[in-house]
């Protein structure tokens, strides 16, 4: 299904139609309502590769991370893990302590308070049977590999936000994971030190021989970090494949919307002024029939109104989940650049 | 009351400092900050969190937390904010200078419907300015509503904050600022909580209601500057260090500080390779200071970076920066 050049890459993450329900309770007493957030997701992950996710608040992206990890139990679909079943549609794995590490948004909610740093990168260390020395040893090496071995006795309260997440990178880190979901993990950060930690984290990438899944809703970011691209949109990708790909070239008009919107730091080009997009993503209560972007579409058709797009192929790697992908790529150069 | 002349500036801010008294000793926020701003200007303020740019829009009001304490003068149309009476204040704000914040789910009231908190706002100009004091009717509200392109404004009058997405409230909140007709409005990071998407419809928005009035746009992202602004000033540490159009600080920025931060911003992909960073990090403001405030973390440090205080000065027209190498 996809291109020759990653058939020969080795899958470290197979995710096959994963769903993700939630029960909201309603306002009215007793009065339940059913959302899905994340609606049949298939992709894979390779092997030392960045995969990007890129869309907006409410697009799934978290959601999708945190069923992946089964922190939550996705409602739905496979997730295998080298080959390894860790969901069959039914239940998670309860041995996959380590191999999948998270990093979250906020450094300072996902450290406990009152936890020493030396405390909080061991912890996720203690169920992999290791000695104590061992686990001590691989403690101070993780820290050292984020530049923080010198703050080993410290508490949160007692570091900024870039070192706060230096500290939740360690922590990941430390397992030896075979893959690592990262949150928006730069975006609560001011500028200079959200590029110190995007160092660290290719650094890492190659040190540890990591493969990451990087959510995130700046695609200046997804462009520099991420060697492929999902863009979400209403808890299903849109469009997927190699970063220069999808930005140079994108097939979905969302993911061509989403690239005018985004602000450079250029006066001489003034897309934000000129971005041509209107309204906003369906509410989750509410949903849309047919391709759910379509009323914000400007090349909407009766097509799109009716039937649900396939994420489909449209050149080698690159897939595509719009009805007029294949007219609209033909008709107009939609490079922005 | 009448706009200045053009070219005359209808808010200046001279030599004001803010500090704030805190466990750890008095905190210099904003340090001898002098900006002059003319009539129908859009200027962005930019720069990292706690650099001082929301101390500084919030100076301008008079609306800094009572552990503060702010020193120089700020003049609107020539007249000292620091000498008027609380009453002439209250008239003034709003009215003459408005503002609107980052969060607006958190600045409108939870437990009002829009209708209700859009008619006490126009209600209350109306009596500033001397009008009719009767309430405000539905169709004027639904005016605004319609001109900050709300879809479906008569059913968006009965809703309640919590009903309306980030985008629709900051959208509710920039309608109750313009209703006021002010002559500036402080726009306090308005677009940071929001998507990209809906961040290019509140600015188109923006540029198009309020061409008739002064624009402070504050923001820590160089990019939306870029591209909204037509003069830029760029702090650190509480002082402003470089100001320019947008074209003289994006095309030839001249303080290392503002160099470092556009460096900062990732343009490629990781193969062509690492970003750049700035060393060090903020200095702490509790602390006295003597000579530039970026000098323990700037690549051209000298000597009398450090000896004296640096005055700013004018490399071309309007475009002046803060440091010794100019």
């Amino acid at each position: 299904m996809l291109g020759a050049s990653y058939t020969e890459r080795e899958i470290l993450l197979s995710v096959q139609k994963l769903g993700q329900d939630i029960v909201v309770e309603g306002r009215a007493k007793g009065v339940k309502r059913t959302i899905t957030p994340v609606k049949e997701i298939s992709f894979d992950v390779y092997k030392g590769e960045t995969l990007g996710i890129v869309g907006e608040s409410g697009s799934g992206k978290t959601t999708l991370l945190r069923a992946l990890a089964l922190i939550s139990k996705p409602s739905a679909g496979h997730i295998r893990l080298e080959n390894e079943v860790i969901f069959d549609g039914r239940n998670g794995t309860k041995k996959l302590a380590g191999k999948i590490q998270m990093v979250f948004q906020d450094p300072v909610s996902s450290l406990n308070p009152t936890m020493k740093v030396k405390n909080a990168v061991a912890e996720p260390l203690i169920p992999l049977g290791l000695s104590k020395s061992e686990i001590e040893e691989r403690t101070v090496d993780s820290l050292r590999s984020v530049g923080m071995e010198d703050f080993l006795e410290k508490y949160p309260t007692q570091m900024s936000g870039g070192q706060k997440q230096r500290v939740s990178i360690a922590r990941a880190v430390a397992p030896r994971p075979k893959l690592i979901l990262l949150d928006e993990p730069t975006s609560a950060l001011d500028a200079a030190v959200q590029a110190q930690v995007l160092n660290l984290l290719v650094e890492l990438q190659k040190s540890y021989d990591l493969t990451y899944v990087f959510v995130t809703h700046n695609i200046a970011i997804a462009r520099y970090v991420a060697d492929r691209i999902a863009v979400f949109y209403d808890g299903r990708i849109r469009e997927l494949g190699p970063s220069e790909e999808v930005l140079s070239r994108p097939l979905h008009p969302y993911t061509a919307s989403l690239m005018e919107a985004s602000p450079l730091p250029d006066p001489d080009q003034k897309n934000l002024l000129t971005a041509d997009i209107k309204g906003e993503p369906p509410s989750l209560f509410d949903p849309v029939a047919g391709c759910s972007f379509h009323p914000r579409c400007k090349f909407a058709q009766d097509i799109c109104r009716a039937e649900l797009p396939e994420l489909r192929t449209l050149f080698f790697g690159h897939l595509v989940s719009c009805h007029r992908a294949e007219e609209l790529s033909k008709q107009q150069p939609k490079n922005l650049a | 009351m009448v706009d200045g002349v053009l070219g005359e500036s209808l808010l200046v801010v001279e030599n004001t400092s803010v500090f704030y008294r805190s466990p750890t000793g008095l905190i210099k926020a904003l340090d001898d900050v002098s900006i002059s701003v003319a009539p129908r200007e859009f200027i962005a303020l930019v720069g990292e969190s706690g650099c001082g740019k929301s101390t500084l829009g919030l100076s301008i009001l008079r609306l800094l937390p009572p552990n503060s304490e702010i020193r120089g003068n700020i003049y609107f149309r020539g007249v000292d904010l620091g000498r008027i009476t609380n009453r002439e204040l209250i008239n003034l704000r709003g009215t003459g200078i408005g503002m609107i914040f980052q969060e607006p789910l958190s600045s409108l009231d939870p437990m009002e419907r829009i209708r209700d908190q859009f008619a006490q706002t126009i209600q209350i100009y109306n009596k500033k300015s001397g009008m009719d004091k009767s309430k405000a009717n539905n169709e004027e509200i639904l005016k605004w509503l319609r001109q900050v392109r709300i879809p479906d404004p008569e059913r968006s009058l009965d809703r309640y904050p919590f009903q309306l997405s980030g985008g629709m409230a900051q959208r509710v909140m920039i309608a109750m600022a313009l209703s006021q007709n002010p002559s500036i409005l402080i726009a306090d990071e308005p677009t940071s909580a929001l998507d990209v998407t809906t961040q290019a419809q509140i600015i188109q928005l923006m540029k198009d209601l309020a061409s008739n009035t002064t624009i402070i746009f504050i923001t820590h992202d160089l990019g939306v500057a870029a591209q909204v602004a037509e003069k830029v000033l760029v702090m650190y540490a509480g002082c402003i260090v470089e100001e320019g159009t947008a074209k003289q600080i994006f095309s030839n920025p001249l303080h290392p500080y503002t160099q470092a931060l556009l460096g900062c911003y990732p343009r490629s992909s990781k193969a062509t390779g690492k970003l750049k960073t700035i060393n060090g990090t903020v200095p702490n403001l509790a602390s006295e200071f003597k000579g530039c405030k970026f000098a323990d973390r700037c690549p051209y440090k000298k000597e009398p970076c450090v000896a004296d205080n640096t005055p700013i000065v004018e490399v071309e027209m309007g475009h002046r920066v803060r440091c010794i190498l100019y």
